[in-house]
């Protein structure tokens, strides 16, 4: 039997176990998500999701060991997130991925949460080989990242201000589509004109290679406030303008990335916002067009969820790359440490 | 065999007992680094123990600091889920209270004031080994008037303008073998007394 890991995940507002095995099988999983919790606030609390965290997360261990009918015993290594994230969050999930190594004596696997994104398209398919081209797209990170191989990354853009998610949070809020702003963003989108406001594509057509989002976020905001109707098919206007407008800067990047990877064998996309539809077609066009495979993972494996922690486990396990009891909670933690800083605040990661 | 634990605060604190005996303990301040030390310091008492399994957890659940609770409480639960021993929580004020009666017998009244963070302190008083009130958070000012006339325990003592200094010492797992057994068998969650620093925002956008 190949080998089966525990994988938790705590890093932002999803509560999250998974037991998967080095064969891609997805033994049992569950999510909590928070969104009731920080609805009220329109973003994520740390505080309030760290407290979360700590109520929910052991007895959904419990939970789903005993749904797979698995004791730890028979559990090969634990695998926890350990950043980066709300370290509030990520503390509680990896101290309980210790207990966990420690008592039931298993190896231990501290794993960086964009690893996690990064290699989860390989637990959805089993063909997809290295090195690829990544584009993580979520609520904290918007990266191109060439995958050379388990634990080996080169971060060929990043974000010089805000995430993709960020940005379509943030707009949902100035639009007063509600929280999670993403999904919202979407649906409204879904019945807007995507031509009926003219919006800026920051940095789009220039040789920098990374992204910019604060300035498209700021031209809502003031295209919001000008509106004479704030009605809903004015905002739905807006959000279909503003996500046309995501998608062009993420597809112009990413055709630029492909341009400096020729070794590229497929073009991937993980991370929250791969959720979008819209930005999964237009990515798929682009890897059509460059004769490669287009890989995403399904939505529930894009969104944060433990079985891609467990996955990333798995895969590091069977490199002998375990940790130990030690091993630090980061709030900050690139894939890429050689990667030049940017300037901005995208030296975030 | 009980193994405790705190993490509430400042200190480190991890022991074996059984019954009124310390088998084996850790007991340090180290201010930061609870999250990286918690695990590997209880596989060192243990070992240094000679124990594989305990036959129960108790845990600090506060109050303190909100991350080093959380730390603590997480530690204990899923040690105990991957043993299948329970585990309880105690309190830090009952922890400080117990072990400043043990040293002052002839001591009936006494407040246990804890360094609460944001410029607060948190205050209990006790009697006769007992709580006399709830656990409040106040500002220095009032945490030296809620105390005016009483010794006072605890690493927050120092912190009241003027004092009766029972002790600072902070608050040790160990002395989980002195509380009362109803108050080492708490549910072990966290006792915030505080609420979360969160305001809904109008429109926030940074």
């Amino acid at each position: 039997m190949s080998a089966l890991i525990l994988g938790i995940e705590s890093s932002c507002d999803e509560t999250a176990v998974a037991l998967v095995r080095a064969d891609r099988t997805i033994v049992a999983q569950a999510v909590a998500s928070q969104d009731a919790e920080h609805r009220p606030f329109g973003g994520v609390v740390p505080e309030l999701a760290a407290r979360a965290h700590v109520e929910r997360l052991t007895p959904m261990v419990e939970a789903v060991l005993a749904q797979a009918g698995i004791k730890l015993a028979d559990v090969d290594a634990i695998a926890s997130t350990a950043g980066p994230g709300l370290i509030g969050g990520v503390m509680v999930g990896l101290v309980t991925a210790k207990a966990l190594s420690f008592a039931a004596n298993k190896p231990l696997l501290a794993i960086n949460h964009l690893e996690g994104h990064a290699l989860s398209p390989r637990l959805a398919d089993s063909g997809l080989q290295f090195p690829y081209l990544l584009l993580l797209v979520s609520g904290g990170h918007c990266q191109l990242l060439a995958v050379d191989g388990v634990g080996r990354y080169r971060r060929l853009a990043t974000t010089i201000d805000d995430a993709a998610g960020e940005a379509f949070d943030k707009v949902a809020k100035i639009l007063g589509l509600g929280f999670p702003g993403g999904p919202a963003v979407e649906r409204a989108a879904k019945t807007g004109n995507p031509f009926a406001y003219k919006l800026p594509r920051p940095l789009l057509n220039t040789d920098e290679p990374h992204f910019s989002f604060a300035g498209l976020k700021s031209a809502v905001l003031r295209a919001w406030a000008a509106a004479p109707d704030k009605s809903l098919p004015a905002s739905a206007d807006l959000a279909a303008s503003f996500q046309a407008a995501v998608v062009d800067c993420l597809t112009d990047r990413t055709r630029l990335a492909l341009a400096v990877m020729p070794e590229a064998t497929a073009l991937v996309v993980a991370g929250g916002v791969a959720a979008n539809s819209a930005i999964r077609d237009a990515l798929r066009s682009i890897a059509v067009g460059a004769g490669l495979p287009f890989v995403a993972p399904p939505l529930w494996l894009c969104t944060d969820n433990a079985a891609m922690i467990a996955w990333a486990g798995a895969e590091r396990l069977a490199l002998g790359l375990v940790d130990g009891l030690d091993a630090v909670a980061r709030p900050r933690w690139p894939l890429d440490p050689d990667g030049e800083a940017v300037r901005g605040a995208g030296v975030k990661a | 065999m009980l193994l405790c634990m705190d993490t509430a605060l400042a200190g480190l604190s991890v022991a074996l007992c059984d019954g009124d005996r310390i088998v084996a303990e850790h007991h340090v301040l180290i201010g930061r680094g609870h999250a990286e030390s918690v695990i590997p310091v209880v596989a060192d008492v243990m070992a240094r123990a000679g124990v594989d399994v305990p036959d129960a957890i108790v845990v600090d659940i506060g109050p303190g600091s909100f991350t080093g609770l959380r730390i603590g409480i997480a530690a204990a639960r899923a040690l105990g889920l991957a043993w299948g021993v329970p585990v309880h929580g105690m309190r830090a004020t009952d922890l400080v209270a117990a072990a400043a009666f043990a040293d002052a017998p002839d001591c009936d009244r006494l407040a246990v004031v804890l360094d609460a963070g944001r410029g607060q302190l948190y205050v209990q008083h006790f009697e006769r080994g007992q709580p006399a009130g709830d656990i409040v958070a106040l500002s220095p000012p009032d945490a030296t008037r809620a105390c005016a006339g009483i010794a006072v325990a605890g690493p927050g003592a120092p912190m009241l303008g003027d004092a009766r200094i029972l002790s600072d010492a902070w608050p040790r797992a160990a002395d989980a073998r002195l509380l009362t057994p109803a108050a080492r068998a708490l549910t072990p969650t966290p006792l915030y007394v505080r609420a979360p620093d969160a305001v809904a925002p109008a429109m926030l956008l940074s």
